[in-house]
């Protein structure tokens, strides 16, 4: 290409070594040495656009090849107020690359961006108005939007469409920015340049997403688009392999799809060009495909003609049908949204569904899984539900798994024959999948066993007591995730009484098992578990066994255990309250909670009565409020420290001797007496942590320091730590307080407390 | 992922739709990678750091290129499906929403192709390789933030040669001013 003769021979030099180099570090080592020779050359005074344009080009080639140019992002930005038409192109393309919507350099785009929308060029504006569809944010669209707004009535079908893309974009930024001209875009619609009409049908798309009622009206409209389009009616130009727009078509099979969403008029006036739709796609090309394709994605979401089913029907059965890999792929896609309205052409592709699942093809096996799910109903859960389960167990990918799981899950809620299925499928999953289960499943399935042990009146298929044996087996595993033994323990604490194979004494062992079992310190399960021991244990006659291993936790890391046992060992010394307190299968009663704490009132008026104060609400009271009105936060300021604060409190003494000064005590008597007087003038009311010591004999303690975890620190140490605690420390209390300002602390070189290590090591240095 | 905080005079229940907008029906991004894994292009929709894209790219790749030649030319990776096709020694991937219709993906692959063949002449990789910058400008000619801005061939081609045609002549005369009005090239 012509424009290829431009490019030096560096450029050339740089692609044919990067395509030459035998292993990464040798590319690494290419790209480092580029980046090197970029980063002098641009950065050098004079810089001809034109190499500046190559030296833009092989910018972008490095950031492509994944490594960071930052250093040229500011002179593509230069480059972009440059006077060449094709030197703007390349920085503006240089822009689009390498910069984002949020970057800070963004900003410095815009004046450009501004003047080059309005120039009489339309091949200007349709390059800026590249750009801003990249990185307009969302702060920057009202700089920009009334340009383009003006931009949809440029002569050139070009700008108008790209303008009119532009705006789309800023829709989805912020919808509010079309409300002033929703009016105009349904005009754009009726643009004589199918192109233009083609990019708005996005912008519409988007905005029926959000509020399908304004473009309600429209639907004749599309409706008729839709049929020119099909009757070749647009420029040959736009077919695409025999077949008229396709794309547009589409465009127009999504947007009626929204519209006939559950609306029964708009959707009768669809019925006609659907079917003409399907009929004419039908050539036997890929592109065909997918617009019968969306055909049937559109058929089976609007309102329900089974004439228009059966054809879809009828296509998908044939792309199932098809050796071709993509065409299965999409049969099985289609054929789950087919079942979604009528379940009984499930029933025809059996086999070959069934042939899908063992597939080659990943892909291909997942989307059939996706169509197992939607066809579930209560006669074929239970064999859906092993394939799932069959799959989560082979499978690693992440993604995969927690979709599995959440998906089975969703079907043993729903369709669930029998509690004991729905027990043992739950414990399955559980296994398998603990840590991708949410835990709000973990509540529904504790809910489900309670309504299900609460609704049965006979013994016999008694779910809780069901539940309760297969996890007092379950509990033999070694290992078992963290949300199996959360529902173990709860259920074996509400329900371990109803159990005819094992006494209550013998579950409780169990769940001793349980909590000796090594856990995280931040893992609640030993909590569920001690619950659940407490609920049992006016069961059994092993009180005293119980009480033994609660109390090992008395003093355990977690405040929520320790709460439980200490409650725990309260509630045993009355075993009536224990039994109030924890009654056996009550879960689903209604608790009565008297919020006032009414129960009390007698207690407090006794109490009152015998002098007691009473409660006194600890709200903002006046007081507080007039404090806050009268000093408001202080936006100055405060005045350094200075000579004059000292009049505050004459006793102070200003320190003048420098800190190296203070340490090379060369009279340590007077420089320590005069110290004591300042630092106790500052300090001796607070009775810090290093406390209030004795006087006597105070400056030998403090020559050596009690810590003697440092030995160098001894040897350098020769020199006593200034602070000396004072005589007497009463008197001079009061002054403290107004003097006790922020900033003596950071102004003044006194050394004010026992020296901590650090400040004992900088002495040290000092000396 | 791109993600806007919601628009403040919104309810929550508009806020999570236009959150769900954002990035909803498009090509997240367009990568053309090389036999041994080399990128030739790549385009992205979504802002994505330097890390980042170093990662997907090594991800996507890897699972692309290890794909048998029978299979589908979908994948799903993460919450989002990957459409490739390859032509002779390239690789072109893109990434797509999971509700999307992927043949209509396939078909903007080669939609792309179509018009880099008559662009180039019978392109190959080779040409690619030495003209990405070229590749580039077509690609946002075709594609405007993730979406197919144009389906026919003959006007991309068209405002390309345009945009060339300036560009060699800006060339070839050394002109360095501001044109206030410049020849109609259509």
């Amino acid at each position: 290409m012509a424009a290829n003769a431009n490019m030096s021979k560096d450029f050339f030099e740089l692609v044919k070594s990067i395509g030459e180099s035998k292993s990464k570090q040798e590319e690494d080592k290419i790209i480092a040495r580029e980046m090197h020779v970029l980063k002098v050359k641009m950065a050098a005074k004079v810089v001809h656009s034109r190499k500046m344009k190559e030296y833009l080009i092989r910018m972008i080639y490095v950031e492509m090849l994944g490594h960071d140019a930052a250093f040229g992002y500011i002179h593509a930005i230069k480059m972009t107020h440059s006077g060449t038409l094709a030197e703007r192109r390349v920085g503006y393309m240089c822009c689009g690359l390498c910069l984002h919507q949020d970057h800070e350099l963004m900003l410095l785009l815009v004046g450009g961006l501004q003047t080059d929308l309005q120039s009489d060029n339309h091949l200007e504006a349709a390059t800026a108005l590249i750009v801003v569809s990249k990185l307009t944010s969302r702060d920057t669209i009202p700089a920009i939007l009334p340009l383009i707004i003006k931009l949809l009535d440029h002569p050139q079908a070009n700008v108008r469409k790209k303008a009119v893309m532009a705006i789309q974009r800023f829709y989805r930024l912020d919808p509010s920015c079309v409300e002033s001209i929703v009016e105009k875009i349904k005009r754009i619609l009726c643009d004589k340049n199918p192109s233009v009409m083609g990019a708005s049908l996005y912008l519409i798309g988007d905005m029926i997403g959000t509020d399908a009622s304004v473009f309600k009206d429209l639907v004749p409209s599309f409706v008729s688009i839709l049929k020119q389009i099909t009757e070749h009616r647009l420029p040959r130009d736009y077919d695409y392999h025999r077949l008229p727009a396709p794309w547009i078509q589409i465009k127009l099979l999504q947007i009626l799809h929204q519209l006939g969403n559950a609306d029964k008029n708009a959707s009768e006036g669809m019925y006609e060009v659907l079917h003409e739709v399907m009929r004419r796609a039908d050539i036997g090309i890929s592109i065909g495909y997918a617009t019968i394709y969306e055909c049937v994605r559109t058929v089976t979401s609007i309102y329900p003609n089974s004439t228009l089913l059966e054809e879809a029907a009828k296509c998908t059965s044939r792309f199932i049908t098809s050796e071709n890999h993509n065409l299965k792929y999409i049969g099985i896609n289609a054929l789950a949204s087919i079942v979604q309205v009528d379940p009984r052409y499930a029933a025809e592709h059996q086999l070959i569904v069934i042939e899908c699942l063992e597939d080659s093809d990943e892909t291909l096996r997942r989307k059939t899984l996706d169509l197992l799910f939607r066809m579930t109903n209560p006669q074929n859960v239970t064999v859906i539900v092993g394939k799932l389960h069959a799959f989560l167990k082979s499978s690693v990918d992440v993604y995969l798994r927690t979709e599995l799981v959440s998906k089975i899950i969703q079907l043993a809620e729903r369709y669930a024959p029998d509690n004991a299925w729905y027990i043992q499928t739950m414990n399955e999953v559980f296994e398998v999948g603990g840590d991708l289960v949410r835990p709000e499943v973990v509540h529904n399935v504790l809910r489900m066993i309670a309504e299900g042990a609460a609704e049965e009146d006979s013994d016999e298929d008694n779910i809780g007591q069901y539940a309760v044996d297969t996890y007092v087996e379950l509990l033999d595993k070694p290992v078992l995730p963290d949300v199996m033994l959360r529902v173990i323990s709860w259920v074996l604490g509400e329900f371990g009484h109803k159990s005819k194979a094992w006494t209550p004494w013998d579950i409780s062992q169990r769940l001793f098992g349980v909590i000796e079992r090594p856990h995280e310190e931040t893992s609640d399960v030993r909590s569920w578990a001690i619950t659940a021991v407490m609920k049992l244990s006016h069961l059994h006659n092993h009180i005293g066994e119980v009480c033994s291993v609660v109390e090992r936790y008395r003093t355990s890391v977690s405040s929520d255990l320790q709460q439980r046992t200490h409650e725990f060992l309260e509630l045993v010394k009355d075993i009536r309250t224990m039994k109030a307190v924890l009654p056996a299968d009550s879960f689903t009663e209604e608790l009565d909670i008297d919020s006032n704490l009414g129960f009390l009132d007698e207690y407090v008026a006794t109490a009152s009565d015998h002098g007691a104060k009473l409660y006194e609400e600890q709200g903002f009271d006046d007081a507080d409020m007039l404090l806050v009105a009268e000093k408001p936060i202080a936006v100055t300021p405060y005045p350094k420290w200075d000579q004059t604060r000292v009049a505050m409190t004459d006793e102070l003494e200003v320190p003048t001797e420098t800190y190296s000064a203070r340490m090379h005590h060369k009279n340590p008597a007077a420089a320590s007496s005069s110290s004591s007087e300042f630092s106790a003038g500052n300090l001796a009311s607070v009775d810090g942590p290093w406390g209030r010591k004795q006087p006597a004999a105070a400056s030998n303690d403090f020559h050596q320091p009690k810590s003697t975890s440092d030995p160098s620190l001894h040897s350098q140490n020769q020199v006593s730590a200034p602070y000396q605690i004072p005589e007497s420390p009463q008197p001079q209390r009061n002054r403290v307080d107004s003097a006790a300002s922020v900033d003596s602390v950071d102004d003044s070189p006194v050394m004010k407390k026992r020296p901590t290590k650090r400040e004992q090591m900088l002495s040290g240095m000092f000396a | 992922t791109s993600s806007s905080s919601s628009v403040c005079n919104d309810s929550n229940e508009k806020a999570a739709l236009i959150d769900r907008l954002i990035d909803s029906n498009m090509i997240r991004f367009m990568l053309l990678i090389s036999r041994q894994g080399k990128t030739r292009l790549a385009k992205w929709y979504v802002p994505f750091t330097q890390k980042e894209k170093n990662r997907i790219l090594r991800e996507i790749v890897a699972m692309v290129l290890a794909r048998p030649r029978k299979l589908c030319n979908f994948l799903e990776w993460r919450d989002f499906k990957i459409v490739y096709k390859r032509y002779a020694s390239l690789y072109f991937i893109t990434c797509t929403d999971n509700a999307d219709n992927e043949l209509i993906t396939l078909e903007i692959i080669h939609h792309f192709v179509e018009i880099l063949d008559k662009y180039f002449g019978n392109v190959c990789e080779l040409d690619l390789i030495f003209n990405f910058h070229q590749a580039y400008y077509i690609l946002d000619e075709i594609l405007i933030s993730g979406e197919l801005q144009e389906t026919s061939k003959k006007s991309v081609l068209r405002v390309c040669g345009a945009q060339d045609s300036i560009v060699e002549d800006e060339e070839f005369s050394g002109k360095n001013k501001r044109q206030p009005s410049i020849r109609d090239y259509f």
